[in-house]
């Protein structure tokens, strides 16, 4: 008799464990499906969270989902959630790593990776690789060679990417920066110039049929009607304020041009840094 | 969680109008079903989910991965029926029609065909395909059993509808903007909008006679740069303008005289 209550109570811990097996797997099957938003509502439950025993695996799916929503910052949080006992931590913390990189918080991203603690090969080499694509976003030309010498050249699946970002990392360091100054100064001299320097040859050409058009109705009307008259005004200060802005705008190219260069590259590093994380963890 | 507290679960979701939670409730129970019939059903429900959000293109992607061997299966016709209906308010009548046809391809019978009817006559009104819209609503309403007069009255009301002055005229988008190629401002006018056509003439009108009144004056470079190369920019964007406003026109037209159908069923017809 003694025995039926301790019967009934292991009945219901495990009926209890089944049931949360079954809510943890019907979970994994909505992130399988693609269902990221039905896996964040599940999981926003209260019910889910205090689960026992399982928030690792949840707070693994549900990062997961915001990542795939692309809601990094909260994608973090709930990645860097997941226990070390967990099977996911690896990949959640790699990918915690990444989300930080990306959203520009390098020393959350450094702080992340480093945590880590890791010894053994192939993950050093990735923590390794992941450092040294933050130290390229943060300019560290010669440390990001270093920590590029430190991944290991048997570690196969990441070999290209290495390559890759090492050969970024070296266009970056010889990259030379077009002068604001010299677009301006060329723009003054010959209207749209300063813009093909700067690489925007078609804008330049642009502005230069432009600015030679109102340079010639100004010029007519001045030839014909004189300083003082109202049409001589009117298209002078057109042209004015269209040699003025074109040099303003020059200077402004050369600054975009940079910029996209640096987004190019920026964007490049961030697709190299993905690759292996994927390639690592997503088979 | 048993299936049948889930699916009442669902249900109740459903009913009270939280379609996405509702939605979650049916894929759980699509999760855990055993058999192809009740995922079938399951996923019949978790589409009449996404309809009622308006997420008409997640709702024909769950009823689209369904496969019936068997065409006198009743969950066919109403998966059918909704595809055809999602489509239509995706803004895709082709493939309502073509939805439609497949159905009547494999299984006619009357009460059926007359569940379709009111989308495929919509359908075949968006497409401008009035011939057939005609054929459709007057079979609609032979099916409905009406009293002689009812049925001779609402015979009139079809004729009256689809009397070649009482439809919609459609503009060609062609047309109106050879139109405005040939006359500034005229495919605005054609389009419907006749204010607009007005001030774009006058305002071409006003760039060409300053353009021409420089050139007879001797200034042949204001007349040219500053006049004809403003000028090409208002008369190439004239024409671009007249060609959307039609565009715009034909589909306030339809959308018009679709709801005038629709008020004529939702008032006489009656689908037990």
């Amino acid at each position: 008799m003694k025995c039926i209550p301790l019967a009934v109570f292991i009945l219901t811990m495990q009926l209890g464990f089944c049931q949360h097996k079954g809510e943890l797997q019907f979970v994994e099957h909505l992130v399988n499906k693609g269902y990221y938003q039905e896996v964040i509502r599940l999981t926003d439950k209260s019910s889910f969270i205090q689960e026992q025993g399982r928030q690792d695996s949840l707070n693994y799916y549900r990062g997961w989902a915001f990542y795939s929503l692309k809601n990094l910052e909260q994608s973090t949080l709930s990645l860097l959630n997941v226990g070390k006992e967990s099977p996911f931590y690896l990949k959640s913390r790699f990918f915690a790593g990444y989300n930080q990189t990306f959203l520009g918080n390098y020393v959350e991203a450094r702080s992340i990776l480093s945590q880590m603690n890791m010894r053994d090969e192939p993950n050093l080499s990735l923590v390794n690789f992941e450092l040294s694509g933050i130290d390229i976003l943060q300019g560290n030309w010669q440390k990001a060679k270093e920590q590029l010498q430190q991944v290991n050249p048997n570690v196969a699946t990441i070999n290209q990417q290495v390559a890759a970002l090492g050969q970024i990392n070296q266009e970056l360091e010889t990259h030379r920066s077009k002068s604001p100054l010299l677009a301006g100064v060329l723009s003054g001299i010959l209207p749209g110039s300063g813009k093909i320097y700067a690489g925007k040859t078609g804008a330049g050409i642009a502005s230069m049929i432009a600015n030679i058009g109102f340079g010639l109705i100004t010029w007519e009307n001045y030839r014909k009607q004189g300083i003082g008259n109202a049409k001589t005004i009117f298209f002078g200060s057109i042209f004015a304020a269209n040699y003025v802005s074109n040099i303003y705008g020059s200077v402004i190219s050369v600054r975009v041009i940079e910029n996209e260069y640096r987004d190019a590259k920026h964007n490049q590093i961030l697709f190299q840094l993905h690759i292996p994380l994927r390639n690592f963890f997503e088979q | 969680m048993s299936s049948r507290a889930s699916e009442l679960k669902g249900d109740s979701l459903y009913a009270s109008g939280q379609y996405f939670d509702a939605s979650i409730e049916y894929e759980r129970l699509i999760f855990n079903s055993e058999s192809q019939a009740s995922q079938y059903y399951y996923k019949y429900k978790k589409a009449l989910c996404y309809k009622k959000l308006k997420e008409f293109e997640r709702a024909t992607d769950e009823l689209q991965s369904m496969y019936f061997s068997n065409a006198n299966d009743s969950l066919f016709q109403r998966v059918c029926y909704e595809q055809s209906l999602c489509f239509y308010l995706n803004g895709e009548p082709a493939k309502a029609l073509w939805k439609i046809d497949e159905y009547f391809h494999q299984r006619v019978d009357t009460v059926s065909y007359m569940i379709f009817m009111p989308v495929r006559l919509l359908c075949l009104n968006e497409n401008l395909q009035w011939e057939e819209a005609k054929e459709c609503f007057m079979s609609l309403i032979k099916m409905q059993n009406f009293a002689p007069e009812k049925e001779a009255q609402m015979e009139k009301v079809v004729n009256n509808l689809y009397n070649k002055r009482s439809l919609p005229h459609i503009r060609s988008i062609k047309k109106a903007e050879n139109l405005s190629r040939f006359f500034p401002g005229s495919g605005q006018t054609y389009a419907g909008k006749t204010g607009e056509g007005i001030v774009n003439f006058l305002i071409n009108a006003s760039i060409l006679a300053f353009s021409a009144d420089q050139a007879l004056n001797g200034y042949y470079i204001t007349g040219y740069l500053a006049g004809l190369g403003f000028f090409n920019k208002t008369y190439q964007g004239g024409i671009k303008r007249s060609g959307i406003l039609a565009s715009q026109k034909n589909k306030e037209l339809i959308v018009n005289f679709n709801s005038e159908i629709n008020i004529a069923i939702r008032t006489n017809f009656r689908f037990d």
